[in-house]
């Protein structure tokens, strides 16, 4: 079981430090990700500032996920079910529910950009998703627990209601040990990565995640963090100077 | 080398044509090796330097010369009408493989696959392509289409195919990484089919270079933690396919040019002189005119 206990108390230690850095800010409601906590320390290597649009890699999660889901229930009901047989009926239901000729537009669903990039396009997220959910299917333990599609896996922790919240993904796995589909190899940096996991969800509820693992699709590897006191008080420290940075440009 | 890619799936079913599964403890000897060997050559990596990440064409590039390996390295290779055709042959058999069918417009269907993949450099390229150049391509990309209708299986959902899958695979803490993205793999895991390896050539089988292929099977037994039995190249411009079967041996070999290049990589970057060697890429190398030793390389050299 999660311990509740310590979540509590770390989720009181993370407001009483964070709060009172955004006490005096005035600006418009913003939520951070990791990678808006990496950006706010300069931390990223390479920044795009152009805006976001759909493509065949950034779909692929969002396809991929309730694809997971797809395959996971047909395990459970017995019934036989490939990686590609779940994608393309993923493919096809977001497709059906499109608007045509959104492909670029700013505010463009997942299902608008399928609908509106042609069937060669729909092939090339289809195999970019099915390669995505394969590797997922091998590496993941299954069947698995709670595959999180959409926003099912969202945490959010609210450090001033009106202006600032962190934010998380959760892709699969019971709370009390979530787990997040990575593209890339472990870094240095895969560990804290995986704290700000387990310290937005205490701070979201109060319960601490005993600890946070990610799947590496491209090495095979895994990486497993127990969530400690140490670790949690790294993740504070950085998230407390991610959080200084912003509120100053703020 | 079979005649037609489907023969070689025959081939398969029948038990032909694949290496001796590769067994785990070998495996593990192997990633034992490498992980020693790579730590300890990575650690002689200058401090400032960025992270050593080896490509198949930086493996075969350093061991064939050092002087060559380096400008390459240097420069961005421009687009040309051959390899945006290799570009749209990867999207006309990955097009080919999720639906079954050759699309009846395989050029506006392998540019729709470009566009949903934001590749912005081709998209450019091509819309500042000559009419004629166009043309050139559909023709090309039409003739291959035809190719892969003749000679490629129904490739069955049953297979688990998964095309365009990169690995990465770090070493050295991450200060090295050896780094490739297979075409299209088949079989494996739960699937009835062994685990296959097909590469993609838009041009002949005679540019197939079989070190190449143990490369591609290294990095997904290191991955996978299973080796593939074989990899096959499927050439779009004549058709041929031409395998490698795997073997716990072909794998070791690749392990030792992969140590030998990032041994090399590793002292070039700390400053050493790079030594100059004739070998029939030389014929590619942007210093050939300022190089008399690649301007002497002959094909009979080898």
């Amino acid at each position: 079981m999660a311990d509740s206990g310590r979540g509590r108390e770390w989720r009181g230690r993370a407001l009483d430090r964070l709060s009172p850095l955004v006490a005096d800010v005035d600006a418009p409601r913003t939520t951070l990700s990791w990678f808006g906590v990496l950006e706010q320390l300069d931390a990223l290597d390479g920044r795009d500032d152009e805006p976001f649009r759909w493509s065949a890699l950034k779909a692929r999660r969002q396809i991929g996920l309730p694809a997971l889901q797809e395959l996971s229930a047909a395990a459970e009901d017995r019934r036989k079910m490939t990686p590609l047989d779940a994608v393309t009926r993923v493919v096809e239901r977001m497709t059906a529910v499109g608007r045509e000729g959104w492909a670029d537009r700013d505010d463009a669903k997942i299902e608008d950009w399928l609908r509106s990039i042609g069937d060669g396009g729909r092939a090339a997220a289809t195999r970019a998703a099915v390669t995505w959910v394969t590797a997922c299917r091998t590496q993941v333990r299954w069947p698995p627990h709670d595959i999180r599609a959409r926003d099912e896996g969202n945490a959010y922790a609210t450090i001033r209601k009106d202006v600032l919240s962190l934010s998380a993904r959760i892709d699969f796995g019971p709370w009390v040990r979530p787990g997040v589909v990575e593209s890339n190899a472990p870094t240095p940096r895969t560990p804290v990565s995986l704290g700000y996991i387990a310290l937005v969800r205490a701070v979201e509820c109060g319960v601490l995640p005993q600890a946070v693992t990610a799947i590496h699709l491209a090495s095979g590897d895994r990486t497993q963090v127990e969530t400690t006191d140490a670790l949690l008080n790294d993740i504070l420290d950085l998230c407390a100077d991610a959080i200084t940075r912003w509120a100053e440009r703020a | 080398m079979t005649a037609t890619l489907a023969g070689f799936f025959d081939d398969v079913a029948s038990g032909k044509g694949l290496g001796p599964p590769v067994d785990r403890p070998a495996l593990v000897e192997l990633r034992e090796r490498l992980t020693r060997e790579l730590d300890a050559i990575g650690a002689q990596l200058p401090p400032d330097a960025p992270q050593l990440v080896l490509t198949k064409s930086r493996v075969r590039d350093v061991l064939a010369c050092e002087t060559g390996a380096l400008t390459g390295n240097e420069v961005v290779t421009d687009l040309s009408p051959s390899l945006v055709l290799g570009q749209l042959v990867d999207r006309l058999v990955g097009t080919y493989v999720v639906t079954g069918a050759v699309p009846d417009d395989a050029f506006a269907s392998a540019v729709e696959s470009l566009r949903a993949e934001r590749n912005e450099r081709t998209l450019a390229w091509l819309d500042a392509a000559a009419p004629e150049t166009i043309a050139g391509l559909r023709e090309d990309l039409g003739d291959r289409a035809t190719r892969l209708e003749n000679s490629w299986p129904a490739v069955l959902p049953e297979w688990w195919p998964r095309s365009e899958d990169a690995a990465r695979i770090p070493f050295a803490g991450g200060r090295i990484e050896l780094s490739g993205r297979f075409d299209l793999l088949l079989g494996g895991r739960v699937t009835d089919l062994p685990p296959l390896i097909v590469e993609v050539k838009a041009g002949s089988a005679t540019g197939v270079h079989q070190p190449d292929l143990y490369w591609y099977a290294l990095l997904a037994a290191l991955r996978d933690g299973a080796a593939p039995r074989c990899v096959v190249v499927w050439s779009a411009g004549d058709g041929i396919t031409t395998t490698a079967p795997i073997s716990a041996d072909g794998l070791r070999s690749a392990a030792l040019r992969v140590i030998d290049a990032a041994d090399r990589w590793v002292a070039l970057l700390a400053g050493k002189s790079p030594s100059v060697t004739a070998h029939p890429g030389c014929r590619w190398c942007a210093l050939l005119d300022v190089c008399e030793t690649g301007q002497r390389w002959q094909p009979d050299d080898g």
